[in-house]
């Protein structure tokens, strides 16, 4: 009898589940059906291309949201480790420029969250002034000016076109006509922009301030722009709009130069950059967001191999910097420590008996973690780093000796644990 | 000599279960499957196992085997407590036995032959599968087989190393007559054999027909242990027994229950 | 025990792994993981909407992330599908009545699970680094390895769903690995959480969590992967010991829990 009542309540129990997941689904092809017919009356602004559309439009924005920051992590991610080693590929680590391998993971990103307005200015530079690829770039911000019509950062989307017809031909590369054809349209996009952003000033919060996609810049390029296609005096009264502070640059030395009408006017503000390119490369001093602890990830890893891992880290590739920080770095990888086994390094994975007296110890340096290199003889050699902090290298060692260790106990312990059982049960 | 040796033995065994939680036996707490049970089988017998359904008969048989920790008693297999090697002189074969559904069966008696560390030759198979009437099917997957064929397979399986002792739980339970006649004639090929067979049914005459010794279980209580002669006389009457000395015991344990009532 | 029982009882496992394997590869469910391979792979592709070309390491990162996540579904699907429903359907009568150790068919059982995951890792690792090496030409050593510790992870993994299933119904044992899964994941953090706490008793609790949970943390292939650097051969060779006292471990539990229980 209870098992005919256990067998009922357990069919009953199967038939609502079942009733449940076909409700469901009813209500939601309702609701699909629902939204792609009358899709205009309640989406005028959002055109619908394809099924894709209406499918993503079922994904609540938060779990978009959220793939779209891990693609847009991997992709920093990915931008910070460079080209492959093995195989040949036109970026460097830490810039977006030319880098191949991010576009796909932010045209993922921009699918599902095309609100987000620095990934198409990211892209969009990336494929209209380095990867050839001009037509795409234009196309991939009008895809997102129709998707972000009402927005107050619409102005970033008129901006970033602007820069990219602005200097997708360089005076130095292209023909003056090339070039002027260019920034007369990047003019009209930065009028766009100027508009767009005076008209939503009032929508815009502290937090949607870009450091280049902002009124002052617009009027710069705009100003900048006029005078490369030769409206000088249009140019000089756009110039007047751009605050005090911003006139203090090379290209408010080149209005000062109009100004003055000087003979030694180039015809372009560039050619008045030109020596400084070679100095805007600069060296990145953002600390890991992990410490030195976290390096239990690197585990796995050679710590004698750790050194473009510590690169890595660094943010930016930095090897004056890891120098600085502790001089053997460089002593040891020059010296072929990489080729060592582990067994043959010194804790930190460096051959410090080579030059022991090259420590450079500062006397304001505090170590503040507890990890002390026994340097053999030279006990005032203690590993220093600035601030104390370890470097990414050094805590490798320690990790890779502290996670061994600690997994070995472990697997002991189990082991141990297994037998008692097998033995005793 | 050989016929009274004990094949197995149980001596006093209790098995019983909490209800499961939530169900309306929770407040009276756990309810004997078995009580004090004891059993004993001799080398060369076929012993018919009796009871209604929910009597105790796989119970007792699962305790015998090992699959179920009694709570008291002791249970000895060829004159020992259970271990490995007494398994290599068993063929079991549960009710309504259950195979991997996408082996065919003719690997299912090869991993029963392998699991038994036995070399099971093709002819063996040959033989087994042909004497269950599985040998044309043996390469089609037990997923496909009907009850009867899976109850046929479980038999094959229980006689595919030649065990001195067979433990076959209701083998002819949901088999059609044609199957249940087959069930029969292996058996008695078994006994013919000088094979040990315990078997449980709730068919009485096919315990009188087959078997040698008979024992009846009733809500977990051994009522009856005997000769099969000595139970009915030339056959006759089995099941007016069986019945009787169920309602027996049900009316004497009603009455001292009514009284506390 | 003697020679002959261990020999006895490798045969065993053997054949239940067998079986279990066969069973394995027949079972439709493989054949959906392999095919639910294919739109991922060719995802590679489509999403390449600007025509850049062959991107490794995106192919390589996106590859060992399917790899694992088809492993997953393999290890949570397959091992589910190993023990419970045995009990369920009574199947373990066929076996406890002719090998009686639960041990025995517990690790046989794990055996057969652990070779249809390295068949699964063998073809998709193999095909990822065909592709790589067809495309660009060179060899990516990197990703057979990962492949390997990603084998070794699953196959932790597979040990303690097993463990669960011996005790608990398939519901609890799906959450509970999932559970466990991502909180070994998180191991190491707890592990960083101990040494900056400066609490000795929370030290010790998230150690000693960290003893009884299985840190899968220490399976981290990722930066090896996307910086090219090769794993040192004594942190593997320790990785593997690990994961193998691990492995006996949770079994050895499981065992000892399927022994006590009531068929």
């Amino acid at each position: 009898m209870s098992r005919q009542l256990k067998k009922s309540s357990r069919g009953t129990a199967r038939l609502s589940v079942l009733s449940a997941i076909l409700l469901l689904a009813m209500a939601l092809s309702a609701q699909q059906y629902i939204k792609s017919r009358y899709w205009n009356y309640y989406y005028p602004d959002v055109q619908v291309a394809d099924f894709t559309d209406i499918v993503l439009q079922t994904i609540p924005t938060q779990i978009k949201g959220f793939v779209a920051g891990i693609f847009r992590i991997t992709a920093d991610e990915y931008m910070h480790i460079g080209p492959t080693k093995k195989v040949k590929q036109n970026f460097v680590a830490g810039s977006f420029a030319g880098n191949t391998e991010i576009m796909s993971l932010l045209e993922l990103s921009v699918i599902l969250e095309p609100t987000n307005m620095e990934m198409y200015a990211v892209m969009s530079h990336n494929l209209a002034l380095y990867l050839n690829r001009f037509k795409d770039a234009i196309r991939l911000l009008h895809r997102g000016i129709r998707a972000n019509r009402n927005s107050p950062d619409l102005h970033k989307l008129y901006g970033a076109a602007a820069y990219c017809y602005g200097f997708v031909k360089k005076p130095s590369f292209a023909s003056h006509a090339e070039v002027e054809k260019n920034r007369e349209i990047a003019v009209n996009y930065l009028n766009a922009a100027i508009q767009s952003y005076l008209k939503n000033e009032h929508r815009l919060t502290p937090e949607m301030q870009d450091d280049f996609a902002n009124l002052q810049n617009y009027y710069v390029m705009k100003s900048r722009f006029l005078s490369d296609i030769g409206k000088k005096q249009e140019a000089l009264a756009t110039w007047q709009k751009v605050s005090e502070d911003r006139k203090e640059s090379f290209l408010g030395h080149y209005f000062t130069m109009l100004q003055q009408k000087e003979t030694a006017l180039p015809d372009f503000p560039d050619d008045l950059l030109t020596p400084e390119y070679t100095a805007l490369f600069q060296v990145s001093t953002i600390k890991p967001p992990y410490g030195a602890s976290a390096a239990y990830r690197f585990w796995l890893i050679d710590p004698a191999s750790l050194y473009y891992l510590a690169l890595y880290a660094r943010g930016f590739g930095a090897p004056s910097l890891l120098a600085e920080d502790c001089p053997q770095h460089q002593t040891a990888m020059s010296a072929g420590a990489a080729d060592k086994p582990f067994s043959e390094i010194s804790d930190c994975g460096h051959d410090h008996s080579k030059q022991p007296v090259q420590h450079h110890v500062t006397v304001q340096h505090q170590h503040s973690h507890d990890h002390q290199h026994d340097h053999g003889e030279h006990e005032d050699h203690a590993h220093q780093h600035e601030h104390g902090e370890e470097c990414p290298h050094c805590a490798s060692a320690k990790s890779w000796k502290q996670a061994g260790t600690s997994v070995m106990l472990q697997a002991l312990l189990m082991l141990a644990a297994a037998i008692v059982i097998r033995r005793l049960i | 000599m050989f016929m009274t040796q004990t094949v197995l033995e149980l001596k006093n065994v209790s098995k019983s279960y909490a209800p499961a939680p939530g169900s309306s036996k929770e407040a009276q707490g756990r309810r004997a499957a078995i009580d004090n049970v004891s059993l004993t089988l001799c080398a060369g017998q076929i012993y018919g196992f009796a009871g209604l359904n929910g009597a105790g008969k796989t119970t007792s048989i699962k305790a015998a085997l090992g699959l179920i920790q009694p709570d008291s008693g002791s249970i000895e297999l060829f004159g020992a407590p259970i271990d490995a090697a007494a398994f290599n002189n068993i063929g079991f074969c549960p009710e309504k036995p259950v195979f991997y559904e996408t082996l065919t069966a003719s690997e299912i008696v090869d991993f029963s032959g392998k699991l038994l560390n036995v070399n099971a030759e093709e002819s063996r198979k040959k033989q087994i599968l042909d004497k269950v009437g599985l040998y044309d099917d043996r390469h089609k997957r037990v997923g496909a087989f009907s009850k009867g064929m899976q109850q046929r397979l479980g038999i094959a399986c229980a006689m595919l190393h030649d065990p001195a002792l067979y433990i076959l739980d209701e083998p002819a339970s949901g088999l059609d007559p044609l199957g249940r006649r087959l069930i029969k004639d292996i058996l008695k090929e078994l006994k013919q054999a000088g094979k040990t067979v315990f078997f449980s049914t709730h068919i009485i005459s096919d315990i009188t027909e087959i078997c040698d010794k008979i024992a009846i279980i009733h809500k977990g209580h051994i009522l009856y242990e005997g000769r099969v002669d000595e139970f009915c006389p030339e056959h006759k009457n089995g099941e007016e027994r069986f019945v009787k000395i169920i309602q027996d015991y049900d009316n004497k344990n009603s009455v001292p229950a009514a009284a506390t009532a | 025990m003697n020679f002959s029982a261990i020999r006895s009882r490798i045969s065993c496992i053997t054949a239940i792994a067998w079986y279990a394997f066969i069973e394995a590869l027949r079972n439709r469910l493989f054949l959906g993981v392999f095919l639910l391979a294919l739109p991922f792979a060719a995802a590679a592709w489509t999403v390449d909407v600007y025509q850049l070309g062959f991107q490794t390491r995106l192919v390589s990162d996106a590859g060992l992330t399917l790899i694992s996540t088809l492993g997953l579904l393999v290890v949570l699907f397959f091992s589910l599908d190993q023990i419970i429903p045995d009990i369920e359907k009574r199947t373990v009568y066929f076996i406890f009545t002719r090998m009686p150790s639960r041990h025995t068919y517990m690790i046989g059982r794990f055996f057969g699970i652990v070779a249809t995951l390295f068949c699964l890792h063998l073809f998709l690792a193999g095909l990822l680094v065909m592709i790589i090496k067809l495309r660009t030409g060179a060899w990516f050593n990197e990703i057979p390895v990962a492949g390997l510790i990603i084998f070794l992870k699953q196959s932790l993994l597979v040990s303690i769903v097993m463990l669960l299933a011996a005790c608990t119904s398939k519901i609890i044992t799906v959450s509970l690995s999932v559970l466990i899964y991502v909180i070994g994941h998180g191991l190491d953090i707890f592990r960083m959480l101990a040494e900056q706490s400066g609490n000795t008793i929370v030290a010790f609790l998230l150690d000693l969590t960290g003893i009884i949970l299985p840190d899968f943390s220490l399976y981290e292939t990722r930066i090896m992967v996307m910086h090219e650097i090769p794993a040192q051969t004594s942190a593997l060779l320790i990785l593997a010991f690990y994961t193998f006292t691990a492995i006996f471990f949770y079994l050895a539990v499981g065992g000892a829990i399927l022994k006590r229980r009531d068929l």
